[in-house]
């Protein structure tokens, strides 16, 4: 692997693998997670309570194409992404202020280690009386699901700032807010985007659970209401399409992260 | 016996540092009645054992830090605050931005002194070239060597025309053959640019190569300076000759008993 610099980067000095090597790796994983699923379900089990990995495929096509499960995968898409977005910027705007201020950190400390121990599904019912079940509940439980994890990254990252680089601003003469413009807060980066890194996958689990406990609509509520029918198959091409859209989004993610910290040393 | 300095910096200090004592809250005093005088364009290296404060000399003199007691003057004014007439070039590569080009990191006191684009990237193009180092203004700190790094660190404090330039041990952490190139390198930049340095280190023959002057600390807690040493070695100078060794045995003796004095203090 190397950086556009030409720079070699090393991953994992010690069982470093030829890239091809690495990729059929990750193929033969899915392979092999499929052929247990198709066998132990024609073998072991009722097809109703536990599908095969074919017929769930079937159900997946044959959903797709009616566009049910498209219009689900949009919703809970678009969901993940507007909370998301505006919980990592809630999030890392807060924790710059509270990392810079020790004013702002001391009075929000409190609140933030209370409320961060409160798991976002625990908010679901007072987001569905406030709220309803519409789209403002599911942005909000999606917002404090991002919201904190992004918050104390960023506070880590600053307090991981050497002094040397504060006092070398202000020997060149810079003011508080030039500090924290060309000091504070592109040194914080690297943390603010492994916070938003962490904070997206618990946006994922957060609009699942809400859409299964209120609301008509998106992958959720897909899965959760085709027990109601029967159709575990249905039920288990959503809990798929689930685990793809994540394993995308993350993938799309480290790339557009690999271009935000091409210039820091910290790629990985 | 010693030279007692006697130099004309007794008629007009540029710096001066009177009477000044330093201590953290209710802890032992670091330095108690410490005196020094810097004469206009002179080349002072302060010398001592580890532990006895020559960089809190330094970390006063930058305004990092206040006097507890004693007056710190610079050009006619007393200092409280880092200003960029005062410099100052660390130990560590810490204070380089990883996120910036060599040129880019050379340029930032530049840019927070208003200076235009186009005039920065020039200046900061022949503060590059007289450090060595054409060529390297488009890698990063990640991508450079330790002796590349404090290199940069001198020509981004070179480009910014302070007068004062505070050099905290910047070779320490260097091998010996970089270390002594890079000390040749600096009083050749030096006797070029006459800047008022003051330069702290334990290493007594890059003392000697550097200093027009050569302050040796005594022993702390309540440390000072115990003697100035007028070094009239011609320059360039060069470490194998009998004025350089003498030079260096006189100092030596002197450095050997302050070392002694705190280990004694430390016994007891």
């Amino acid at each position: 692997m190397s950086n556009p610099r030409g720079q070699a980067i090393q991953r994992f000095a010690i069982d470093a693998m030829p890239r091809s090597r690495a990729f059929f790796l990750s193929i033969s994983s899915i392979v092999a997670g499929l052929l247990i699923w198709q066998i132990s379900a024609t073998v072991l089990f009722d097809s109703i309570l536990y599908p095969s990995a074919l017929s769930t495929l079937v159900a997946l096509a044959s959903e797709m194409t009616r566009g049910n499960l498209g219009k689900d995968l949009t919703i809970t898409f678009g969901r993940v992404v507007a909370g998301f977005a505006m919980g990592s910027f809630l999030g890392a705007s807060l924790g710059l202020l509270m990392g810079s201020f020790r004013s702002v950190r001391t009075f929000f400390s409190p609140m933030v280690n209370f409320f961060r121990f409160i798991t976002p599904i625990a908010w679901v019912a007072p987001a569905t009386i406030w709220f309803g079940i519409g789209e403002t509940s599911k942005l909000f439980l999606v917002v404090y699901a991002t919201l904190f994890i992004v918050l104390i990254n960023t506070m880590t990252g600053i307090s991981h700032i050497h002094r040397d680089r504060f006092r070398m601003a202000r020997s060149f003469g810079a003011n508080p807010l030039e500090i924290f413009w060309r000091i504070t807060i592109p040194a914080s980066v690297p943390f603010i985007i492994t916070g938003m890194r962490i904070g997206l996958g618990n946006s994922f689990m957060t609009v699942i659970g809400a859409e299964m406990l209120a609301g008509n609509d998106g992958l959720g509520y897909l899965i959760y209401s085709s027990r109601l029918f029967y159709r575990s198959d249905v039920m288990f091409a959503g809990i798929i399409l689930l685990g793809v859209m994540g394993f995308a989004a993350d993938w799309l993610f480290v790339l557009l992260r690999r271009r935000a910290l091409s210039r820091y040393e910290v790629l990985s | 016996m010693p030279t007692l300095d006697i130099r004309p910096a007794e008629v007009e200090p540029y710096v001066s540092l009177a009477a000044v004592s330093f201590q953290y809250h209710r802890a032992a005093p670091i330095l108690s009645g410490l005196d020094l005088k810097l004469a206009r364009g002179e080349f002072f290296t302060l010398l001592g054992p580890s532990g006895c404060g020559k960089t809190t000399v330094l970390n006063l003199l930058a305004g990092f830090e206040r006097p507890t007691q004693g007056q710190i003057i610079v050009a006619g004014k007393e200092v409280h605050v880092p200003g960029p007439d005062r410099v100052v070039i660390f130990q560590g590569d810490d204070s380089l931005l990883n996120w910036l080009t060599t040129l880019e990191n050379i340029e930032f006191g530049l840019r927070l002194a208003g200076i235009n684009a186009r005039e920065r990237r020039a200046l900061a193009a022949d503060a590059l070239q007289s450090v060595g180092l054409s060529g390297q203004g488009d890698k990063y700190p990640h991508q450079l060597s330790g002796g590349m790094k404090q290199r940069v660190q001198i020509a981004r404090a070179l480009v910014c025309q302070a007068d004062i330039l505070l050099m905290d041990e910047p070779f320490g952490a260097l091998d010996a053959q970089t270390r002594s190139l890079l000390q040749d390198e600096l009083a050749r930049i030096w006797v070029e640019s006459r800047r008022t340095v003051l330069f702290i280190t334990h290493d007594i023959s890059e003392a000697i190569i550097l200093g027009d002057r050569i302050g040796v600390m005594k022993a702390g807690p309540g440390s000072a300076i115990s003697e100035v040493i007028v070094n009239d070695l011609s320059r360039p100078r060069s470490r194998g000759t009998v004025n350089f060794a003498d030079m260096y045995s006189r100092i030596e003796q002197l450095v050997s008993t302050e070392v002694m004095r705190s280990m004694q203090g430390e016994l007891e």
